[in-house]
């Protein structure tokens, strides 16, 4: 069958998922763009005689290279050589929705215009006449009710007549004589230069001075050329770019004016999305709601999850048991049965148990979003983290890692700069993640009965505060620039879809597994080796080569009150996932005594809190560490490791000198 | 003629917008927002400002409301 590609492009919050869901159903995945780090998800439907690819882009609402998610919508769009780009506009507001239509027409696409939300358009008085609009823009118009499934066949329908097309009509915006001239003479010196962008897309985004563009050609030998007209058009048209933007917007409001009508019919009532944005974004109880969502959550996916943890836990100890049992049974030799039982099924089931809890955490996560509330809790937090630095919208990672990292970090990519997103990345190992939460009870259990609940707090505080410090270092260390005063759309509320919020954690999940699961098999495998090694050893004893580097380490962790390899040993093992520094400081302190009468030997309350500071603060799991790789590049996670380090050494090291002597 | 964080609930128009950030002015353009624009504010300060135009619903921190002027509108209340 005949295969042809679309792409849905389109404002957010027009009901661009729903579009998708309803012309892929469940045929879908997340697609794995190769240097993407938004989503980007695919699917497939088939109609009449073809097969059609549909890649949905990040909601954009302009395609310049200002934030991430645009530049790459842009860069698929021009990758990807759609057969037809089905843009979906919210037929309630149909100017600025337009704005996008104008760039994809600049960028020489064929163009399916989805006028959705037609039903809440019509309440509001709104008509639109799509025979005139087609007379003007060279484009399809289809009118569809999403939600409702209304109008999708006859979307399919003309996606299926638009790909089949030969020869589509094509129109331009008039810029005005003085502007055109520039934009030709820019357009003569790049039309021989070899780009994937129309010679007229690429010499308007030059006088937007658009940075990737200009990098484009800033080595060529024309690019002396380009700079004198773009100095020329800059003192001819002082704010070009806003020039530009103004012309575009005049030739729609022109459009719109002469196809559709809008008359008020009701006086509005005060609607419940209004009432709703006084109490959510109230100065006041605005922060105290949030807090409240915040606990909310956290509370659901410990109690619903916690059950289902303990039991994968069990499920992964019976498969270790029987594992090991099964390989004994066909005479295996012993180690693979370590191996397997001790090492893979172990190792990899710490991590997988906390699944239902990731699963929950992005369900709710989804909730959230779809309800229309998180953009709001943008807003609310965005006071405190302005003043260090970041956007409203860091916040809700940052609370994510209390949970766990992995998730917290893919949730960064809702943020619109990549400048954010590192900041944000580089902050949020230090959110005390659940896994860290079986070694402060243990030590708190042993060496502060009276003060575990203090003790606990303080420890969440401290990484709460080395995160926003990191994150206050970092901006003035390498992101000097002012962070843009917060302005967004706010969707209105709605019930969320439950469909749409299980696809949503799901797809996370799934990506959390595949990239997380990876790495802590290779680490696990890793420990492993190290551990069973040399074979004259007991597995992970003072004599294994994780014994040997654990003594190799303690002369390091001496300063820190707990210089003996078995920390070593746990601290090193706890790099795979943090709880397991719980599981083997069992192992290697060896069975006969209970382990919290041989830890109070070994540790006092003061080194055993500097032992808590350094497992909350040093390099994240590996898992962490693989996603900031994934999200941020290799330099980032890196850094990320050593900076940790750093700070987890110092921090436990300083505590144990300065408290010893208390 | 006051700035929107002054402004209480009702509608306006926007006399200026002063681009301290010339991005955070720019960003309102991307949204569909202009000088001359009848808005509804639907959430006034303190706190964010929230406003409509065209039934779409846009958020504005108190550091970037400060630098748009808005007059109040007469009270017809039958166009945008």
């Amino acid at each position: 069958m005949e295969e042809k590609v679309i792409i849905l492009a389109g404002n957010p919050n027009t009901g661009k998922t729903t579009v998708f869901n309803a012309l892929t159903g469940l045929r879908q995945k997340t697609g794995n763009w190769p240097g993407v780090t938004v989503e980007v998800k695919e699917g497939y439907f088939t109609y009449r005689d073809i097969r059609f690819r549909v890649i949905d882009l990040p909601g954009t609402y302009s395609l310049t290279s200002f934030s991430e998610d645009e530049k790459i919508a842009r860069d698929i769009l021009v990758k990807q050589k759609a057969d037809a780009v089905v843009t979906i506009v919210d037929s309630s507001n149909l100017e600025r929705n337009l704005y996008l239509v104008t760039l994809l027409l600049e960028l020489e696409q064929k163009v399916v215009i989805d006028l959705n939300m037609y039903d809440i358009a019509e309440e509001k008085g709104i008509t639109v006449d799509t025979e005139n609009f087609e007379k003007i823009i060279p484009a399809r118009f289809v009118k569809t009710v999403a939600s409702r499934k209304e109008g999708i066949d006859g979307l399919k329908e003309v996606v299926y007549e638009t790909v089949r097309e030969e020869n589509p009509k094509t129109s331009r915006i008039n810029y005005g004589v003085e502007l055109e001239e520039i934009i030709a003479s820019l357009e003569n010196l790049v039309k021989d230069f070899s780009s994937p962008y129309p010679s007229r897309f690429f010499a308007i985004r030059l006088l937007e001075k658009d940075t990737d563009f200009i990098n484009r050609v800033s080595s060529t030998d024309f690019y002396g050329k380009i700079k004198e007209i773009l100095e020329a058009a800059d003192k001819r048209f002082p704010e070009i770019e806003d020039c530009l933007m103004d012309r575009r917007y005049g030739f729609i409001h022109g459009v719109t004016r002469e196809c559709s009508s809008r008359k008020d019919l009701i006086e509005e009532k005060i609607e419940l999305t209004s009432r709703l944005d006084r109490i959510f974004t109230h100065s006041f109880f605005g922060g105290i709601i949030f807090l409240f969502f915040i606990w909310l959550t956290f509370s659901i996916v410990f109690n619903w999850g916690g059950p289902f943890t303990e039991l994968l836990g069990r499920f992964f100890s019976f498969l270790a048991a029987n594992a090991i049992n099964l390989l004994h049974f066909l005479h295996l030799p012993e180690w693979s049965a370590s191996l397997v039982g001790e090492g893979i099924i172990t190792g990899v089931g710490s991590v997988l148990v906390f699944l239902p809890n990731i699963f929950l955490l992005f369900f709710i996560f989804a909730a959230l979003e779809d309800s229309g509330y998180m953009a709001r809790a943008a807003f609310v937090t965005d006071r405190l983290m302005h003043k260090i630095g970041l956007h409203g919208k860091s916040a809700i990672p940052m609370i994510l890692g209390f949970g766990c990292n992995v998730p917290a970090i893919m949730a960064t990519r809702t943020l619109e700069t990549k400048k954010d997103r590192i900041i944000t990345i580089m902050a949020l190992p230090f959110m005390s993640c659940s896994a860290r939460l079986p070694v402060y009870l243990l030590f708190t259990g042993i060496f502060f009965k009276k003060y575990q609940g203090t003790v606990l707090f303080s420890l969440y505080i401290i990484g709460l505060l080395m995160g926003l410090l990191t994150a206050k270092l970092f901006k003035s260390a390498f992101f000097r620039e002012e962070t843009i005063p917060i302005i967004m759309e706010l969707p209105p509320y709605h019930a969320p879809d439950i469909k749409g919020m299980l696809i949503s954690a799901w797809e996370r999940s799934y990506l959390f597994l595949r990239k997380a699961g990876s790495m802590i098999f290779a680490g696990v495998v890793l420990v492993w080796l190290l551990s069973y090694f040399p074979l004259s050893a007991e597995y992970a004893s003072e004599n294994s080569f994780t014994g040997i580097i654990g003594r190799m380490l303690s002369p390091l962790l001496k300063p820190a009150g707990f210089g003996f390899w078995q920390a070593g040993v746990a601290l090193l093992f706890g790099l795979v996932a943090k709880e397991l520094v719980v599981g083997t400081l069992g192992t290697v302190m060896g069975g006969s005594e209970p382990l919290a009468a041989s830890l109070s030997q070994l540790f006092t309350p003061v080194s055993a809190y500097a032992f808590m500071l350094m497992t909350l603060l040093y390099i994240p799991c590996l898992a962490t560490v693989a996603v900031i790789k994934q999200e941020a590049g290799a330099k980032w996670a890196a850094f990320a490791t050593a900076w940790s380090l750093f700070i987890g050494w110092v921090a436990a090291v300083l505590f144990y000198q300065i408290f010893r002597f208390f | 003629m006051l700035p929107l964080t002054r402004a209480g609930t009702g509608k306006y128009k926007i006399v200026s917008i002063n681009s301290a950030c010339p991005g955070a002015k720019r960003r309102l353009t991307i949204l569909g927002v202009f000088t001359g624009d009848e808005i509804e504010i639907t959430k006034p300060a303190p706190g964010p400002v929230i406003f409509k135009k065209y039934g779409s619903r846009i958020g504005v921190g108190q550091g970037m409301a400060v630098n748009i002027m808005v007059v109040k509108s007469p009270e017809k209340g039958k166009e945008f």
